[in-house]
């Protein structure tokens, strides 16, 4: 198509999605009346989209995405009617259902099998098989964590971590080496230059990144994590103190707990 | 859960039937497998739900589409690459050379993609290799000029050239 001097593959597409004014669409039309070349292409993505919208409909994708339509006809049409005082010890024992219930439920359930600053995603590897890391899952020795962030400025990254024991793992970028940190000039959900393998102490594991306006030495992370840790097996609680003291010439971290078999 | 009014279900779903086919043959191009352009398909009209409003009513919906999912199957194909390399490293024992070879060259594409003002040249080259688009075409969608697009490709040829860095490393 790139060979004629008619519409490049990029307008033949737009020309398919209907996105052409009036007189450039024309244009494309008469030329689709005597290219086959163009015309064929058209024909293609006309195909094809018909064959992926019958395997991928729109409720799929909703299903799949969590989308919801909120009925606000319907909710205009009831609000007069559910707001009358009549009902407000109903409201009470909902608001009982609904918030002391599952808080109940939390304190002998851990529930949430990971969570996590929405600036550090991750992806893990298990048995040779990717798996996105956003779906909440436990997580067992030898599963391989892949972080990855955004960060838009020129910083220094540092990863460590600390289980339920209190032990504090360090991932440089030369092993040896007086630093923990590597330079990164500025990364759009660029993955971290280590990964983690996780090993065999049960309970859970408190992943951080550190964000750094300078090199971080090893030892004062070592012995700043130390102190943060205080071999308290709550990392949730280590995780809010990681949170209040950070190091010096830290200007942010991400962190993600996560649970394990 | 994500609530969306019933106004913005229907130019979604509008949008959805219109484009993601494209969305997903281009993904799929990238991806080479049908689960993750299904995937990037979601993520992707995912921000385009999020970003309705703030996408700028001239600008082509399917040009916003493009650069969206091209910054995603670049960063999927960004973190296989890493993992397979990390798989590598843990199972070949006290032989590290070779994977701190390919390392380096990894590193040194990443580190190209890292570039504020590289990201503009690595469009040029996927919009005129991978997707094959003409150069006015491009320009119409990127906003830049002929003469500039010309010299990114120039500049990306160079430095490819001056690494060693093969095309099947890029995309
Ligand atoms: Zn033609």
């Amino acid at each position: 198509m790139n060979r004629h001097s008619g519409p490049g593959k990029y307008t033949l597409e737009r020309f398919f999605a209907g996105e052409l004014d009036q007189k450039s669409s024309a244009e494309v039309k008469l030329h689709l009346e005597t290219c086959s070349e163009c015309a064929s292409y058209v024909k293609s993505l006309d195909l094809e989209k018909a064959v992926y919208l019958n395997k991928h409909p729109y409720r799929d994708w909703a299903a799949v995405s969590n989308i919801e339509t909120a009925e606000i006809s319907l909710l205009e049409r009831m609000k007069s009617w559910l707001f009358k005082p009549a009902f407000y010890p109903l409201y009470g024992l909902a608001l009982v259902l609904c918030v002391v219930v599952p808080f109940i439920i939390q304190k002998d359930d851990p529930g949430i099998q990971y969570k996590g600053n929405r600036g550090l995603s991750f992806v893990y590897k298990r048995d040779g098989v990717l798996h996105d890391g956003a779906t909440g899952k436990l997580f067992q020795q030898g599963d391989q964590i892949q972080l990855s962030y955004s960060f838009p400025d020129e910083h220094y990254a540092g990863l460590l971590s600390i289980d339920s024991k209190g032990t504090v793992s360090t991932y440089q970028p030369v092993s040896g080496g007086q630093n923990l940190t590597t330079y990164v000039k500025e990364c759009d959900n660029c993955p971290v230059s280590q990964s983690i393998i996780l090993d065999g102490t049960p309970g859970g594991e408190l992943i951080i990144l550190l964000i750094a306006r300078k090199e971080l030495l090893l030892d004062d992370i070592r012995s700043w994590a130390a102190q943060v840790s205080n071999n308290d097996v709550n990392l949730s609680d280590v995780e809010k103190r990681v949170r209040r003291g950070l190091p010096r010439d830290v200007i942010e971290c991400r962190t993600l707990l996560l649970q394990k078999r | 859960m994500k609530t969306i009014s019933a106004e913005q279900e229907k130019e979604i779903r509008l949008l959805y039937e219109r484009y993601s086919s494209m969305v997903y043959r281009r993904c799929f191009s990238f991806l080479k497998s049908e689960d993750d352009a299904w995937d990037a398909v979601q993520d992707v009209f995912m921000k385009l739900t999020d970003s309705l409003n703030s996408i700028q009513k001239k600008e082509s919906i399917y040009s916003w589409l493009l650069s969206v999912s091209t910054n995603y199957c670049i960063s999927k194909l960004r973190k296989k690459k890493h993992v397979e390399f990390e798989e590598e490293i843990h199972s070949c024992g006290t032989d590290k050379k070779l994977p701190q070879e390919k390392n380096m060259v990894i590193q040194e594409v990443m580190q190209h993609f890292l570039n504020p003002w590289d990201k503009k040249i690595r469009d040029v080259v996927l919009y005129t290799y991978f997707d094959g688009y003409k150069q006015e075409e491009i320009a119409e969608m990127t906003g830049m000029g002929e003469s500039t697009i010309r010299r990114h490709l120039t500049t990306f040829k160079r430095k490819c050239s001056q690494s060693g860095i093969q095309m099947e490393d890029l995309i």
